[in-house]
């Protein structure tokens, strides 16, 4: 049979058709396989369930030399939303992290990182920078909670993905 | 923090184990044996994510949690087939369940929860993309760092993974077109009762993935037929 008349056969896939997807989609998960990482951290991600939240995306991530007592690198992950960018930089120091971290453009405002165990809080300087110090290691959210309270409308965060410390 | 099993649906399991068809123990790799036709019971599985999708507007966690565990690998081979790298695409299908948060009381049946999600996860991995690339001058090193060169998929000598039934089938597709390889990897994880609006999020005319589906699968088939064991690669 041609293509053009299996094509115009629009959604009648027959047996052969429904085998070679079904293989398709088991080479596809041996070769690829989703990591279960993926649905840990949107859940971990989703535990705020903030309806209005605004979401911050991964702009760009770098490592840099390595350090810290195991030798572990620092990272830098900048994150951008349609308002605010944030970039943070990770040191690993032994059990804990700490988390240096800028805001722009600057204004006041509340930083918290949500972690396994509890939620640990700051703020940000005029500069827009702020410090976290002994972060638990492991998966870690960061939102950032606007302080202003502006005409009615209520604060409105900002959320990124759950990141690995 | 919540953890899930993921129980229901195969593919989040640890990599190592996964769904391996290539199990050496597995049963008569030519003949019998046929794919478990696992993902087919379509209507079951419309009525299970309607009632999760409701629970999830009422604003119960677990319907969320459900559909998450459900859509999550749909959602990866979307973000993969868009060429972002694993790491990329964690966080793009992250930050796909994020947006749907303050969307979900738009969306009114399974149907169009799987076409947005799969819109929103191709709108991620651009966004992700076009980042990278406005970042980055000429030479874009870290871009292909984080968006796979070898953005077909590998090749058939590095499938040890895959039985021999299974590699057929791989080398068959890699010498289609990239269009055709991204849409037969998407619809390979969508029910049938949806193609007509993943046609639509995939950025295809409605009604146009059916012939054009079957035109890749026809050519699949006629790559199957008629050099059998030959890699084409």
């Amino acid at each position: 049979m041609s293509a053009e008349s299996r094509a115009g056969a629009a959604d009648q896939l027959d047996a052969r058709d429904e085998e070679l997807l079904g293989l398709l989609r088991e080479c596809h998960e041996a070769l690829d396989p989703m990591p279960g990482s993926v649905v840990e951290r949107s859940l971990f991600a989703l535990a705020l369930q903030d309806l209005d939240a605004e979401v911050f995306r991964l702009a760009e991530r770098y490592e840099l030399e390595p350090a810290g007592a195991r030798g572990e690198e620092a990272r830098v992950v900048t994150f951008d939303s349609d308002s605010l960018t944030v970039m943070i930089r990770i040191h690993p120091q032994d059990r804990v992290v700490r988390v240096d971290g800028w805001l722009a453009p600057p204004q006041p405002c509340r930083v918290e990182l949500r972690t396994g165990g509890r939620v640990i809080s700051t703020g940000v300087d005029e500069e827009g920078r702020f410090v976290l110090d002994q972060v638990p290691r492991g998966l870690a959210q960061l939102v950032v909670r606007r302080g202003e309270p502006m005409t009615g409308s209520a604060e409105q965060s900002i959320l990124t993905p759950a990141i690995v410390l | 923090m919540t953890m899930i099993d993921p129980p229901v649906l195969d593919p989040a399991v640890p990599e190592s184990t996964g769904p391996d068809p290539a199990a050496p123990d597995s049963a008569a790799p030519d003949s019998v044996a046929a794919p478990q036709p696992v993902r087919r019971p379509d209507a079951d599985r419309h009525e299970r994510l309607a009632a999760l999708l409701l629970a999830a507007q009422a604003g119960r966690r677990e319907g969320l949690e459900q559909i998450v565990v459900e859509l999550s690998p749909l959602l990866w081979q979307v973000a993969r087939a868009q060429g972002l790298d694993r790491e990329a695409a964690e966080d793009a299908v992250q930050c796909t369940w994020l947006t749907l948060l303050g969307n979900l009381d738009r969306i009114h049946t399974p149907v169009a929860l799987t076409a947005w999600l799969v819109t929103a996860t191709k709108r991620e991995a651009w966004r992700v993309r076009a980042a990278l690339k406005a970042e980055l001058p000429v030479d874009g090193s870290a871009m292909t760092e984080m968006t796979d060169t070898a953005n077909s998929l590998p090749a058939p000598e590095e499938s040890v993974l895959l039985a021999e039934r299974h590699r057929d089938v791989w080398r068959a597709v890699r010498t289609l077109p990239r269009r055709c390889q991204e849409l037969l990897r998407v619809v390979a994880f969508v029910n049938r009762p949806d193609y007509d609006e993943i046609a639509v999020a995939l950025g295809m005319p409605r009604g146009s993935i059916g012939p054009t589906r079957g035109r890749c699968l026809a050519k699949l088939r006629t790559l199957l037929d008629t050099e059998p064991h030959r890699s084409t690669a």
